[in-house]
């Protein structure tokens, strides 16, 4: 007995189950194919006419628009015919704003009928239908439209705002057609419409969470203020990733020095993208402060362009980064294949300064080409210029190597050393430099030094004054001591005592100017 | 009261006084944030010292000779000794170094106070050995600040950073703005370029017999213009004068210009000795984008040193050289290679001196590869090699390293580099290979530390002065930050 209760409760289910199924596949097919479930043409004898069955197309009734399953029933008793499982008409899909009903007029009036919409194709067999098509509507509506999805269209001619169905599912949202124009490269910086257009073109598929997926500033535009929230379509578009694509003046040469002027002048521009700490992964100084503030803050995890620095690859140097000129994007594993028109930017490396900026920024910080004083407190040119940097300017173990470095003048050592100081000092204290001899050790290898000194001395005179003082050379080259002119052919005694008298006097016993 | 002591008295008043401003400051200011480094080193290694042997023990005759163990010793005149320079035994020496940056804003509208103070101490071993362990306390730049939006004020220890360099001195600056250009006048006691102490420190006395007599004073202006969105030009006048206007210590003026013409750019640079009459750096450099992700850049230069005229040095009319320079680099289309040569070759005036026949060397050149690869966002690897080879030392290194970051707090790296020295005006070739290894982790958003090691080996290859320059060094920093958040959390940690 509870055998035959248990088998009962599973074919009830099982029934049920098919039931479903087969509703659910007979919508699958619909949507897929655009062809009803059920066979017109294997009633194409049957029925002469279209509202025999689809009375509801002419009254206007909703519940009259499918037959209901009795007149079905009449043949499939199970008996003259076998039985269907038709249920009566689904809920009908809400999304559009067209009814038979009023079509119904024009159907008499000019001489279509049923097949002028639904027929599969033109002059085809009776009962070849299928749901209509947009360019159906579009073959009578003047609203030149060059296709369904073209930007030229007005969406609202046949459909309602989405978020006033009640039908339509966050799937089916997920799922709607992306029109082309959309994917083109341009329209990340080319989508503004008016607020009359939002209402009649871009609320047919988007609500405010659309919108607010990649618009930073979504709460402060009133275009997107317009469209109403929705629960469905913020499921629909909840963890997909928001798209930057970059606009073309982002591109251009000037835009590094030209940014900021055009922020100043319209930061709501830049709001759609970017929040503050777009601004701030560069500008952690004063420059800009009053604009980056009108941005909006950037909660971790919201949307936003995120831009960062290059990572600090080099080993030593933390300047010696391979800088490109500006805004490349970082790897996002398919998404990104490159930069510039079209390319997701979402994550983009800042890459400011050219290669080897560390070395060659003298003429950037002193022309105020790139205001350093935007992303670099003042301390910044101290850390290195003040000589014990906490910062890894020189490669490694430069401290046994900077020789040729000193010599060859790569980089004006005194920028960030001072030679009596640092480097004598340190001359000393490590035995290199021989105070107050003239037989030091270090030229010990060059057997005729004392009559090669004096060119070596000409083309490395800063070298040279890392180890030796004055009285050094004064030993010899002064009035007090030798008397061996150390003076090169073009020297100007008038000129240097007119302004430093004082150290003629260093090895002068009389004013040397006076002849 | 020596005028070195004066100076860091007058130090020390600008910290105390900021400081008090600093505690009465929460009352007003928005906020303080105040960051420190500190940082601990040890360097061990074998100072070089001067030794002698009877000069019957040497072998042959003249000024160069050697010992019977093939030692090179100088003999000087008709002396009974010769001299040679061996290395000493090991020292260690550890300075510690902490720096300390204040900021306290939000004073009033666009004002606020700055403060760069640095301490110096050994913790043991040798302190003589580092530059400036003697000299405690430092302060870099203390100042006030009012920014608005014709201009900006500062007053008290300030840094000049322009086309000459980076000074520092006591005083105040006033900057006047209209757009993009703008002007700013700045003076006050000078301070020497490097050493952020006054004309007459002691620091200068003790490694110099002939130091300034009196302090100095610094006037400048600097105009910056942006003709352009591309371009941008600045001019600076700068003038060190002594403080009993008997001397100048410098006058110098120089020109930084910026463009980009047909997607080429060009900077420029000229420093002019306005003292003794010289062009002291006259440099234009060319860069561009070329296909393929090709990059590349041409550079000319004259160089002639300066100093200042409380040195004789200038009147030693010493001579620069001409240089031309080229780099070329390319990028991966991903960029996660990149590849750059460069060289360059300079050629020196005419000395005046010496014998002909007995010529120096009279160019250098250089010339290197360097490699950088990016294998993941984690892991990236670099590799050079230069060589550089001029008229008073030459050089030949290659050094190869790799980072690990595993996360933006944790990093790790390690490198290993290699070099030979041959330097002219000490006959001796010698090789020092060496690795490092170095780390960081971020313990909390305001907290880092970072420790480094390397361990460096001297080889001696030929005749060179007997000394081992074998290193071995160590250091631990402590990077951290206290106080308010000015907002601007993007750049922290750079």
């Amino acid at each position: 007995m509870r055998t035959a209760r248990v088998s009962m409760v599973a074919v009830l289910l099982s029934a049920i189950a098919l039931t479903l199924l087969s509703a659910s596949l007979g919508a699958q097919v619909y949507a897929r194919t655009g062809r009803p479930p059920f066979s017109h043409q294997k009633h194409e004898h049957l029925f002469p006419t279209c509202t025999g069955c689809h009375v509801g197309a002419v009254t206007g009734e909703a519940s009259a628009l499918l037959p209901p399953p009795a007149l079905c029933g009449e043949c499939h008793d199970g008996t003259t015919q076998k039985r269907v499982s038709y249920s009566g008409p689904a809920p009908r899909q809400d999304f559009l704003t067209f009814a038979h009903r009023q079509h119904a007029s024009q159907v008499d009036s000019t001489g279509r009928d049923c097949t002028s919409c639904h027929a599969t194709r033109p002059g085809g067999r009776w009962m070849d239908v299928q749901r209509a098509r947009p360019e159906s509507c579009q073959s009578c509506h003047t609203h030149r439209a060059s296709a369904h999805l073209a930007p030229d269209n007005r969406c609202a001619t046949c459909h309602i705002p989405i978020a006033r169905s009640r039908t339509i599912t966050a799937e089916q949202m997920a799922g709607l057609p992306k029109p082309p124009s959309h994917a083109d490269a341009r329209f990340a910086g080319n989508h503004a419409v008016s607020p009359a257009d939002v209402q009649l073109q871009c609320a047919t598929c988007h609500t405010r969470d659309s919108c607010a997926r990649c618009h930073v500033n979504a709460s402060d535009v009133v275009a997107i203020n317009q469209l109403q929230p929705d629960a469905r379509m913020a499921a629909a578009v909840r963890g997909k990733p928001a798209v930057y694509l970059t606009p073309d003046d982002h591109t251009g040469e000037r835009w590094a020095s030209a940014h900021g002027r055009l922020a100043t002048a319209n930061v709501a521009r830049c709001a759609s993208c970017h929040a503050q700490p777009s601004c701030t992964t560069c500008h952690i100084g004063e420059t800009g402060r009053s604009v980056i503030r009108r941005l909006p803050t950037g909660k971790s995890g919201a949307p936003g362009v995120q831009l960062s620095l290059p990572r600090r690859m080099a080993t030593t140097a933390s300047l010696a980064v391979p800088h490109a000129p500006l805004l490349r994007p970082a790897a996002r594993g398919a998404a990104v294949s490159g930069w510039g028109d079209g390319r997701d930017t979402s994550r983009t490396i800042v890459r400011v300064h050219p290669t080897g900026f560390d070395r060659q920024h003298a003429a950037s910080a002193a022309s105020g080409r790139l205001t350093c004083e935007g992303c670099h407190t003042k301390r910044f040119c101290a850390d290195c210029h003040a000589g014990e940097s906490r910062r890894n300017f020189h490669p490694a173990n430069f401290v046994q190597r900077h020789a040729p470095e000193s010599y060859g003048r790569d980089l004006e050592c005194a920028s960030c050393h001072n030679t009596e100081v640092f480097c004598r000092s340190c001359h000393q204290a490590q035995g290199i430099a021989a105070k107050g001899q003239r037989a030091g050790v270090y030229h010990s290898g060059q057997p005729l030094w004392l009559l090669q000194h004096g060119q070596a001395a000409r083309r490395g005179l800063q070298s040279c004054t890392t180890c030796h003082t004055q009285r050094d050379c004064l030993q010899c080259h002064s009035q007090r001591g030798w008397g061996v002119n150390p003076h090169g052919p073009d020297f100007d005694p008038s000129r240097l005592g007119a302004r430093a008298k004082v150290m003629c006097a260093r090895c002068h016993l009389s004013d040397p100017t006076i002849r | 009261m020596t005028h070195a002591s004066r100076g860091g008295l007058a130090a020390a008043l600008l910290a105390s006084g900021f400081a008090s401003g600093l505690a009465g400051a929460p009352l007003a200011a928005q906020g303080i944030r105040i960051s420190g480094t500190t940082w601990l080193q040890s360097i061990d290694l074998r100072p070089v010292r001067q030794d002698s042997v009877l000069a019957s023990q040497t072998v042959a005759s003249g000024s160069e000779r050697r010992t019977s163990d093939g030692q090179l010793v100088q003999c000087p005149g008709t002396l009974a000794y010769c001299y040679y320079a061996t290395s000493g035994a090991r020292q260690t020496t550890n300075p510690l170094l902490q720096d300390l940056s204040i900021a306290a804003w939000g004073l009033g509208e666009g004002v606020s106070a700055h403060a760069h103070l640095r301490a110096r101490a050994s913790v043991g071993g040798e302190s003589a050995l580092w530059p400036r362990l003697g000299d405690h306390f430092d302060a870099l730049d203390a100042y006030l600040q009012v920014d608005r939006r014709f201009g900006q004020a500062r007053l008290g220890r300030l840094w000049a950073s322009n086309g000459l360099g980076a000074y520092n001195y006591d005083g105040g600056a006033l900057l006047l703005r209209r757009g993009p250009h703008s002007i700013e006048a700045y003076g006050g006691r000078a301070l020497v370029q490097g050493l952020n102490e006054p004309y007459t420190s002691a620091e200068i006395g003790a490694v110099d017999d002939l130091p300034p007599e009196d302090n100095g004073y610094l006037i400048g202006v600097r105009v910056r213009a942006r003709p352009s969105d591309l371009s941008a030009i600045s001019a600076v006048y700068q003038r060190v004068i002594a403080a009993d206007r008997s001397t100048l210590y410098s006058e110098r003026v120089s020109l930084d210009g910026m463009t980009r013409l047909l997607g080429t750019s060009l900077d420029a640079n000229v420093t002019y000795d306005m003292a003794g009459g010289l062009l002291n750096e006259a440099r234009l450099r060319a860069a561009r984008r070329l296909p393929r992700g090709f990059d590349g850049a041409v550079e000319g230069r004259r160089h002639r040193p300066f100093f200042e005229l409380w040195t004789i040095w200038g009147a030693f009319a010493p001579v620069g050289f001409d240089e031309g320079r080229a780099e070329v680099s390319w990028r991966a289309p991903r960029e996660h290679l990149q590849l750059t040569a460069h060289g360059g070759y300079r050629k020196y005036a005419e000395a005046g001196s010496g014998l002909a026949y007995l010529p120096l060397k009279a160019d250098g050149w250089r010339a290197g590869v360097d490699a950088t690869w990016m294998a993941s966002d984690r892991v990236s690897a670099s590799a050079s090699y230069a060589t550089d080879i001029g008229f008073g030392a030459s050089r030949t290194d290659l050094s190869a390293g790799a980072r690990w970051t595993p996360n933006e707090r944790v990093s790790l790296g390690a490198i290993v580099s290699g070099f030979q020295s041959i330097y002219e005006f000490r006959v001796g070739t010698g090789r020092v290979i060496g690795g490092a290894i170095n780390g960081g982790v971020r313990l909390t958003p305001d907290l880092r530390v970072a420790v480094d090691g390397g361990i460096y080996r001297h080889h001696l290859t030929n005749d060179a002065p007997g000394t081992d320059w074998s290193q071995r060094r160590a250091s631990v920093r402590l990077e951290w930050s206290v106080g308010s958040d000015p907002g601007m959390l993007g750049g922290r940690g750079r």
